[in-house]
């Protein structure tokens, strides 16, 4: 237990950073709330004709706008923009000569940021949401675990991927373009902007393939009910053979760009 | 009119300096402009999937809701070239740099307009002249319409520019007012689509409190014949009202930091 004290003042400290700046946190949710609504009467308009597209219904489609858009948050953050600063104002030195691993140190850091969204952001935007345009409950509460379980195994492939972002700084020593193009990325891919079954056949075959689908398509259509039981088994081992793939990509990335850094200022 | 001329070459100048600055660090600008061409492009595909569902929303075809959607994207993307500074008017007046302008023997606008070209918008415009090449092959291709669209995305970026002036002023009495303003850029998506078939307050709100829609539904509902009504012919006037009361809005925010002292 002592043992995991320096590893809780982490936590509180990103915690209390991001309170510093609670104000920024409103704005980024009538952000939301604002996308919400205009999807919402986007696909008002598509479904005013059919009542089944893609096997959604309206209330299906609805409550996927929902989830999709408060888990897409976090994409504008995560533990990239931490290391691109870091690089960006060469503090990178001071966590580098910090008594504990860089990479285990960003681990408690997001966890951090993960409960601040998770205590502050998460619940007014579904709060609002849910009251202007209304939610469906989970199809059957296997599902419902099984949605949970989903959450934190993307958690977790959201960390490895942000890592991988994040040291690519290292040799743009870019604060801002690489972390805009990560974020078209997984928007566009996890199915944040449009439900992956909405894609082009041949488009759908190929970003099927990538792992960016787990974090938000997999779980929403976990939710809604729309995966059967056979193929969620398949997608469990995949989305854990992604996160191995990405744990070993991000390893030999982390020790080859530690020997390349370069600290500027300071 | 002699003055008129000095502030152009001084303008001119700024402009120049400014290229120079941006060009020493290719990367990031290479970077930066490819960065907006991607989520642009993420944004025109998603939409174009969602309206192929139906093939039209509200007697719009896809390609039509393209160009409005590069009136969008090029109006911001002209904003961005030479108006970027106005989003730093909150840090000019935390920092202190606004001083600097006041001082200075050129009107203190123009200071703030000649101090920032972001290079970004560069990505932006090559993704909306490609966007409108696109649209205008698969329409019914005509050089009036070219030429009509041209005036809108002139017109548009002013008025635009102008919104981002009178919203980035809210620093002069807020102390995160750039985050208040930063709630027009949210609604620019909404103008991207045809506002009719949002519910009324929307429409009410985008027509008369934040006059976005000025930029894209009405002059091009107007000019494609699209039952807008003749309010699609009063862009121009709302583009030069916004500027009279931009540039109010803007010296009387400028009294207030003087009286204030900071």
């Amino acid at each position: 237990m002592a043992g995991l004290k320096k590893y809780f003042a982490i936590v509180k400290a990103v915690m209390e950073n991001n309170l510093a700046y609670i104000g920024a946190t409103y704005v980024g949710i009538i952000f939301s709330v604002f996308q919400v609504v205009l999807m919402y009467y986007l696909w008002k308009i598509i479904f005013s004709n059919q009542d089944v597209i893609e096997g959604m219904t309206f209330s299906q489609m609805t409550t996927y706008i929902i989830i999709s858009k408060v888990l897409s948050l976090q994409f504008s953050y995560g533990i990239d923009v931490k290391i691109s600063d870091d690089i960006y104002n060469g503090s990178i030195i001071q966590d580098l000569l910090l008594p504990i691993n860089y990479k285990v140190y960003l681990l408690w850091h997001k966890l951090g940021e993960t409960l601040f969204f998770f205590l502050f952001r998460y619940p007014l935007i579904l709060i609002i949401s849910i009251s202007f345009i209304g939610f469906s409950t989970p199809s059957n509460f296997s599902n419902f675990i099984l949605f949970f379980i989903f959450l934190v195994l993307s958690a977790i492939l959201l960390y490895y991927i942000e890592f991988i972002v994040g040291l690519i700084a290292i040799f743009t020593l870019n604060k801002y373009s690489v972390r805009t193009i990560k974020e078209g990325i997984l928007l566009f891919f996890s199915g944040a902007l449009i439900p992956l079954q909405f894609l082009p056949d041949s488009i759908e075959r190929i970003v099927n393939i990538m792992p960016f689908k787990y974090i938000i398509s997999v779980p929403a259509n976990t939710y809604l009910g729309l995966i059967d039981n056979k193929s969620i088994i398949l997608t469990i081992v995949l989305e854990l053979l992604w996160i191995i793939i990405l744990f070993i990509v991000s390893n030999a990335f982390y020790r080859y760009s530690m020997k390349k850094i370069i600290i500027q200022g300071g | 009119m002699k003055n008129t001329i000095k502030y152009f070459g001084l303008y001119c100048s700024f402009v120049e300096k400014n290229i120079i600055r941006v060009l020493s660090y290719k990367m990031d600008t290479f970077l930066s402009i490819v960065s907006w061409i991607i989520i642009q492009l993420c944004g025109i595909v998603s939409t174009w999937i969602i309206i192929k569902q139906i093939g039209s929303i509200d007697n719009w075809n896809i390609y039509e809701i393209g160009i409005l959607y590069g009136l969008v994207s090029s109006s911001r993307a002209f904003s961005m070239i030479f108006f970027d500074s106005f989003w730093q008017i909150g840090s000019f007046i935390r920092l202190g740099t606004l001083d600097i302008f006041l001082t200075s023997p050129i009107p203190p606008l123009l200071n703030v307009i000649a101090y920032r070209f972001e290079v970004s918008g560069i990505g932006n415009l090559l993704f909306s002249l490609g966007l409108f090449f696109y649209c205008f092959f698969h329409l019914h291709f005509s050089i009036f319409l070219v030429l009509k669209v041209i005036c809108i995305v002139i017109i548009s970026s002013l008025i635009l520019s102008a919104i981002f002036l009178i919203v980035n002023c809210i620093n002069f009495w807020l102390i995160s007012g750039s985050e208040v303003a930063e709630i027009v850029i949210t609604l620019l998506d909404f103008i991207k689509y045809p506002i009719s078939i949002f519910p009324n307050v929307i429409k009410i709100v985008l027509t008369y409190f934040i006059p976005l829609s000025f930029i894209s539904y009405f002059p091009l509902g107007y000019v494609l014949n699209k039952n807008v009504g003749i309010i699609g012919i009063m862009t121009p006037i709302v583009c030069i009202l916004l500027w009279l009361i931009a540039i109010k809005v803007w010296n009387y925010g400028l009294k207030v930091y003087g009286s204030t002292g900071s």
